[in-house]
């Protein structure tokens, strides 16, 4: 029952996707939420939810870390932000995934055409 | 420490996940609102996209956690819930598991105390006790022989030489206070340093205070304690030893006993008061004996990285080259190097053995009785597991979250069990007989906590993974399907548990017939003739300082005896030189026999001469059985006479009258040249313990051996011990130079021999008992079980006209089954395991049927009678009842 329930998405790639979004700034949960949603045009089928562990996560790696602060619409929120070890892990798992695209592009462009 | 700070942290951050989700959701639903939606559907939309909002919570705690660990720890809380809810169940298991943990600690702490703990000196290992080849007890070299030994010897660093348990160490300490007998050593003054020892106190003797023959002592510790209340002020205060009074310069630790566990004291050998006697040290005919006090006993420590093969063979080589350049008949046949750790005295080492062994068999008996239960409760727990298997708990873990549990009541009975040990252990050094050495070092040390903390793993593995296994195997399908009462289970359970009978039963009967073999030793040891009547004699030995004149010894002997004798309520008065000789006795043949050819050397067996007086053999109660007492015409001058006894008698002059027949010892008292007389034989006596064979014995009037002998006898009419102190004041008013030992009866000498036996039967009888009450409980468990199981069967069965009796039968055969199965197998185990016991039995084999069938009886009476109880239960079902039971 614990399992997460599997999301179209590849084990990391949420991860990912915070701390690349994180890069440009530091946002609270729903803010993050909202900005992943939209940049990925709602292709990505995500539940909001779904982040709050991913941020956990990343928390206990100190890949980000978290602060109480206020947000513009003047709610208590936690604010996140990229730790230097976030930065390179981001670096570091972007090149991968740059790497591994690649490859199942190159698998897949053939049967395409 | 990240983790630690981790930890502690948990709790808030469960509660920011939870604050930060709900502001999330807030956030959303306000966003949603001012789009236009009502609150009910925005907050309804927010929940949508959000997801399961307890499960992210959930999720995200987790990340924090150790899965292994929270399960783990979640099991033991559920555990001890489950242990609580079912506190029957839990104080039963607890008790029988205490018991068996228990028994094992305590014996084991003694095990390991006396067989495991490395000797309390430095680098014990290179300890190698030097020994005669032919007798382990006897000692290694002659004195003279000590100096070519140590300059010579390249893998010995250094031999220390020592009397052990001879007479001559036996000594009377006076002085203030009541005289005491006591066991001392003499030893050379290399001794500690060899052995690796410091004094607690003072100091140790040094070589110059051996050379100059110094009166100084170390005591032990126990003698320090109980003589000087052990204050300091004892060093430069005095020992009176025999009469003669020592310096005391110093004192073991407790922990140091060598060479015996009573060891008093430690003295030069030099002051030994037999030092120096010609009569001893010089042999007179090198033909015929080696005197045993003219060899000693030794240790060495061998140099570091000397294998005791290495040793043995350089001592070897060192034999052979001393005795060809000098030969020298006393020196024996060679010198045998023992490793020190393996010289326990006597049965001790089988002793323990077979206790440990007969406390894991307990253990063993007690662990299937909890599987019993456990497997009992675990048929209730059908449904449960079935539930939780159908929600989808894997196996692996069911049975980590059963055998949880089960730890948990190891654990519990493990500490109880401790506390139980600490007792046993404290009673076991009180009630245990004098011969184990280090057995009051016997504790509860680290050793033993991690000793018990395994048995009672090993337990819960016993008694909880079967169970686990078992109860975990079941299909929730079927579980559920069956309803209420879980039986297609149940099957399997009922032949699981019939196995553990079988079992428990099995490892009882070995137990009942180990202590069988034992009680019927300790009888048939009872039972035996000591050739005396021990009943009603007291007995004291009276001792003169050694400065003292034989005519002196003889007149206060003489004087000592008139005066006992005319006391009233005494019926008869004598001494013998000693009342008796524990241990073996040397080889020794007559040099010459009338009419015979002289014995060779080879012919020899024990033989004991024994000097005796006044109505010595009318006091021991033995009787006459041809020719007549010594009188009081057998002077000094008359003819040498003698009383033999049977024994000798046979060895001698076998199916001939021995009276009359003349011999010559082996006397160093100068009358070797003269015929001694047989003129009466009497019974044989047991002195050497009622467990050796009869030695043959001569006995010589004391006018004529010229010895005043120490041990007096006096028969009395009532009571004896109302004599005690008037014996102590008779010989007192007559000298009061006299060392006199307490006063004991001769009923008392004998019970302090067959002491350790006793403690070896009383113990594996109750671990017996022990075992059979456990295994009756087993039986009884099992059977009750199975009769509430069957009850609606049962309640068929009567209500289709099945009688009583057929009930009783049913149940009672069910159970007599189990249990015979299971006394088959034991007996076949124990013809076995006793085998390994022999040599702790007397006058059994190990085969003994009295003891096999007496065990089998035993054990099937209680067996019945376990089945009993269950089987009227049954008997008394009403089928109505029963078959409304559903």
């Amino acid at each position: 029952m614990k399992k997460e329930k599997q999301r179209d998405l590849f084990p990391g790639a949420l991860e990912m996707m915070i701390l690349r979004t994180l890069k440009r700034q530091p946002l609270h949960g729903y803010a993050l939420a909202q900005h992943i949603k939209r940049t990925s045009n709602d292709l990505l089928q995500i539940e909001e939810g779904s982040l709050y562990p991913a941020l956990q996560r990343l928390l206990k790696e100190e890949l980000v870390k978290a602060e109480w602060g206020i947000s513009s619409t003047n709610r208590r929120v936690r604010i996140y932000k990229l730790t230097a070890a976030g930065t390179k892990h981001l670096e570091r798992e972007v090149s991968r995934f740059e790497t591994m695209l690649e490859g199942i592009t190159r698998v897949l462009a053939p049967g395409e055409s | 420490m990240k983790w630690l700070k981790q930890l502690f942290s948990r709790r808030r951050l469960y509660g920011e996940v939870s604050e930060e989700i709900r502001e999330h959701l807030e956030e959303k639903i306000e966003e949603l609102v001012a789009r236009g939606m009502s609150r009910k559907e925005a907050a309804a939309a927010a929940r949508r996209e959000f997801g399961n909002v307890t499960l992210v919570q959930e999720d995200s705690r987790a990340v924090w956690r150790w899965p292994s660990i929270e399960n783990f720890l979640a099991d033991v809380r559920y555990g001890l819930r489950m242990l609580r809810k079912n506190p029957s169940f839990t104080a039963i298991a607890v008790l029988t598991l205490t018991l068996g943990i228990g028994a094992n600690t305590a014996i084991f702490s003694v095990v390991e105390a006396v067989l495991l703990r490395s000797l309390p000196y430095k680098n014990p290992t290179r300890l190698a006790l030097l020994t005669d080849p032919q007798d382990r007890e006897d000692g290694a070299f002659l004195y003279r022989d000590l100096g070519l030994w140590r300059s010579q010897s390249r893998t010995v660093e250094d031999i220390a030489i020592y009397y052990r348990d001879s007479g001559f160490s036996r000594v009377t300490l006076t002085g203030d206070g009541e005289p005491e007998q006591v066991q001392g050593a003499f030893v050379s003054a290399n001794f500690f340093p060899v052995m690796g020892v410091s004094p607690q106190l003072g100091r140790v003797f040094t070589p110059q205070e051996e050379l100059r023959q110094q009166r100084v002592v170390v005591l032990s510790h126990g003698l320090w304690a109980r003589r000087f209340a052990a204050s300091a002020d004892a060093l430069g205060k005095t020992l009176e030893i025999n009469g003669v009074t020592s310096q005391i310069v110093g004192v073991m630790p407790a922990t140091f006993q060598f060479p015996a566990r009573d060891q008093q004291f430690w003295a030069p050998l030099t002051t030994n008061p037999s030092w120096g006697d010609p009569a001893l040290t010089i042999n007179i005919d090198p033909n015929h004996t080696r005197f045993f006090y003219e060899r000693w006993q030794a240790i060495g420590r061998l140099r570091p990285g000397v294998r005791l093969e290495q040793a043995q063979a350089e001592m070897s080589t060192i034999f052979r080259r001393i005795d060809q350049a000098e030969p020298d008949k006393n020196r024996g046949v060679g010198v045998n190097l023992v490793a020190l750790r393996v010289n326990l005295g006597g049965n001790t080492r089988l002793t323990l053995i077979v206790l440990f062994g007969a406390v894991c068999f307990v253990l063993l008996i007690a662990c299937s009785n909890v599987a019993n239960l456990v497997l009992a409760r675990g048929a209730a727990r059908d449904r449960e597991m079935a539930v939780r298997a159908a929600l989808g708990a894997g196996r692996s873990r069911l049975i980590r979250q059963l055998f949880t549990e089960s730890v948990l009541l190891a654990l519990i009975a493990a500490s109880l069990g401790l506390l139980l040990s600490s007792v046993g252990v404290r009673a076991l050094i009180a009630l245990g007989p004098s011969d184990i050495p280090r057995l009051e070092e016997a504790g509860l040390d680290t050793g033993v906590f991690v000793f018990t903390l395994g048995v009672s793993l090993f337990a819960a593995m016993v008694f909880g993974l079967f169970p686990a296994w078992r109860i975990s195997s079941i299909d929730p399908n079927e579980s559920l399907k069956s309803g209420s009462r879980g039986a297609a289970g149940l099957v399997d359970h009922r032949r699981a548990r019939s196995l553990l009978v079988v079992a428990e039963f099995a490892l009882t009967i070995v137990l009942l017939t180990g202590a069988g073999l034992l009680v019927r030793s300790l009888l048939a040891l009872l039972a035996i003739d000591p050739g005396f009547k021990p009943e009603r004699v007291l007995t004291m030995r009276i001792t003169l300082p050694a400065s003292a004149s034989d005519a002196k010894r003889i007149g206060l002997h003489d004087q000592v005896l008139e005066r006992t004798r005319a006391l009233p309520g005494v019926q008869a008065v004598g001494a013998i030189s000693d009342l008796f000789e524990l241990g073996a006795a040397g080889n020794l043949g007559l040099r010459a026999i009338d009419g015979r050819a002289p014995e060779p050397r080879e012919q020899w067996t024990p033989l004991i001469w024994k000097s005796v007086s006044g109505d010595c053999f009318q006091a021991m109660g033995t009787s006459l059985l041809m020719g007549r007492y010594f009188s009081e015409q057998d002077g000094p001058d008359s003819p040498l006479v003698a009383i033999i006894d049977e024994s000798m008698a046979r060895r001698y002059w076998p199916g001939e009258n021995p009276l009359g027949k003349r011999f010559k010892g082996q006397d160093r008292r100068g009358h070797n040249d003269e015929w001694v007389t047989a003129i009466g034989v009497v019974r044989d006596m047991r002195r050497s313990g009622l467990e050796r064979e009869t030695t043959p014995h001569v006995f010589e009037w004391y006018k004529q051996s010229g010895d005043a002998p120490k041990d007096v006898i006096m028969r009395t009419t009532g009571d004896p011990r109302a004599l005690a102190a008037t014996l102590r004041s008779v010989v007192r008013t007559l000298d009061d130079t006299a060392i006199l030992s307490p006063v004991t009866t001769m009923e008392q000498q004998l019970a302090g021999q067959l002491a350790p036996r006793r403690f070896q039967t009383w113990l594996l009888g109750l671990f017996a008992v022990i075992a059979l009450v456990l295994a009756s409980v087993g039986i009884f468990g099992a059977m009750h079980y199975s009769v509430v199981q069957r009850t609606h069967e049962i309640g068929v069965r009567i209500a289709l006209g099945a009688k009583r009796s057929d009930i009783m039968r049913l149940v009672v055969s069910q159970g007599g089954r189990l249990a015979l199965i299971g006394i088959a197998i034991g007996i076949f185990a124990a013809l076995l395991l006793t085998r390994l016991m022999a040599s702790l039995l007397f006058g059994v084999r190990t085969t003994d049927p009295v003891a096999f069938v007496g065990a089998t009886f035993l054990l099937t009476l209680v067996a019945l009678l376990a089945c009993y109880i269950p089987a009227r239960r049954a008997m008394r079902i009403d089928p109505m009842v029963a078959l409304r039971y559903e």
